[in-house]
């Protein structure tokens, strides 16, 4: 299997299919950092679209280092365009539609199907409220707590993704935090064990 | 007691070990001192905690890009020119196929009968040949073994003891006239005088008479047809090679020959075309 250098270097090439290989490598770490900063399945799916769609134009602009930092320095600018344009035109999502006939108004129906009933339904409901609060926050604040609490990045990395000074992404992750923290306090029951005693002593 | 923001930056800052060693003492110290600094630092963990444990969605579809996503089209020169050529030789193919129908509906009653008549010729020519040949060979031979004795006889004695009769006769008369002559001197008899006769001539003609009297003109000539002599032995199969040329007529038509290379060229240009289109797209 080709490494991901070689792979970039045949796109450079305009090989199409190594870079839909570098796709199929990057698209769920691409998506879960679109739908947690956007928060709309749909919305994210474009997003997540657009990006590839821009890396590939771009690649040329690659220099090096990490792949992943770059990539989601273009996720996150379509998150922004796309995060913009609805707020211009609100949509109503639509959601498919359950056995019964409602529409569904969650994102179970991207979940794992092979997991336990009471397992799904609690990742389910942890993954509603951190979105809940998630979506509360600042957009800045959001992308970059995603960047880091999320998708594990250190702070240098979350300051070239989001073109920001190390100092203000500390700042805004720490306010960041700290509203999440206050917010999933109301989602006690769905939270760690750890964290739904935190405060009350 | 409340925290300021800045606690906050450098509690979390803390928690992630982004600080240099100077902070990182500095932050410890009040952490032990400060128990209000120990509760928001164990918040804050949890809250990370949490927010790593954000379970991963699965992605509703593959993102895989097309040609047409990323604005890239077929060759338009390759593809048109291909499409181009396979379009001009398709209507080449048709014209010429209607020629050639053309030309066989029109000389479609004339034809048949003109290639009959050609054939015919053809074939009585090289049957009269082949019925020919073996009477053909006969006379060459004979004519062969005449040039030949003419030739032996035009340069050998062989022409004394032939010599021509009206000679023969103007030698017999000399050779009676001395015979009777010699009979009547001698007493030989009537029976034997033939012979004497024929010796004395033969005696004279030992001795050249008649060889003087023959004029080189009057050597023999034997007879040969005209009609095979004059003519040289290779004209003899003239209809022959006629008939052959008309046998080696070629078989394969130039409107056939020009209707295939325009149908082949027609698919090939158009396969490939095709084939560049579907591997763009």
């Amino acid at each position: 299997m080709m490494d991901l250098q070689d792979q970039i270097k045949k796109s450079l090439a305009g090989d199409l299919e190594s870079f839909n290989q570098i796709i199929l490598s990057f698209q769920s770490l691409v998506y879960n950092q679109a739908y947690r900063i956007i928060g709309e399945p749909d919305a994210a799916a474009d997003a997540t679209q657009e990006a590839f769609i821009s890396a590939y134009k771009k690649l040329h602009t690659y220099r090096g280092g990490s792949f992943k930092s770059w990539l989601l320095r273009i996720v996150s600018n379509a998150c922004y365009d796309e995060f913009r344009r609805r707020k211009r035109k609100p949509v109503v999502p639509l959601f498919p539609k359950g056995e019964e006939g409602d529409e569904m108004d969650s994102v179970s129906w991207l979940e794992d199907p092979s997991e336990k009933p009471e397992d799904t339904l609690l990742r389910k409901e942890l993954s509603e409220a951190i979105q809940y609060c998630l979506d509360r926050l600042e957009y800045e604040f959001r992308t970059i707590v995603v960047l880091v609490d999320i998708q594990g990045l250190d702070y240098a990395s979350a300051a070239e993704i989001t073109d920001r000074p190390l100092g203000t992404v500390k700042s805004r992750l720490a306010r960041a935090r700290t509203n999440l923290k206050n917010c999933l306090q109301g989602f006690k029951e769905l939270l760690p064990q750890g964290l739904r005693h935190v405060g009350e002593a | 007691m409340k925290l300021s923001n800045r606690d906050w930056v450098q509690l979390s800052s803390y928690l992630d070990g982004e600080m240099n060693l100077r902070e990182l003492n500095k932050t410890e110290e009040r952490i032990k001192k400060e128990p209000a600094l120990q509760l928001a630092l164990e918040e804050l963990r949890q809250t990370k905690i949490t927010l790593r444990q954000t379970p991963k969605l699965r992605v509703p579809h593959n993102f895989i890009l097309t040609p047409a996503m990323v604005g890239l089209k077929t060759s338009p020169l390759q593809t048109r020119g291909y499409r181009l050529v396979s379009a001009l030789m398709t209507f080449l193919l048709i014209g010429v196929l209607v020629l050639d129908f053309g030309r066989s509906f029109v000389s479609g009653s004339l034809a048949p009968a003109a290639s009959k008549e050609v054939m015919l010729e053809a074939i009585s020519d090289s049957a009269a040949d082949a019925l020919e040949e073996p009477a053909l060979m006969e006379a060459e031979g004979a004519m062969e073994s005449d040039r030949s004795v003419a030739e032996t006889e035009a340069g050998a004695p062989l022409v004394e003891e032939a010599p021509a009769p009206q000679e023969a006769a103007e030698v017999m008369e000399e050779g009676e006239s001395l015979g009777t002559a010699q009979e009547a001197e001698s007493g030989i008899t009537e029976d034997e005088a033939p012979d004497t006769a024929t010796n004395q001539t033969d005696v004279q003609q030992e001795d050249g008479v008649a060889e003087e009297q023959m004029a080189p003109s009057q050597t023999f000539a034997p007879e040969i047809p005209e009609s095979v002599v004059s003519q040289p032995p290779t004209s003899v199969y003239a209809p022959d090679e006629e008939t052959h040329k008309i046998e080696r007529v070629p078989s394969i038509d130039p409107f056939r020959i020009l209707e295939m290379i325009l149908g082949f060229g027609a698919l090939s240009f158009g396969i490939a075309a095709w084939l560049i289109k579907r591997r763009k797209s």
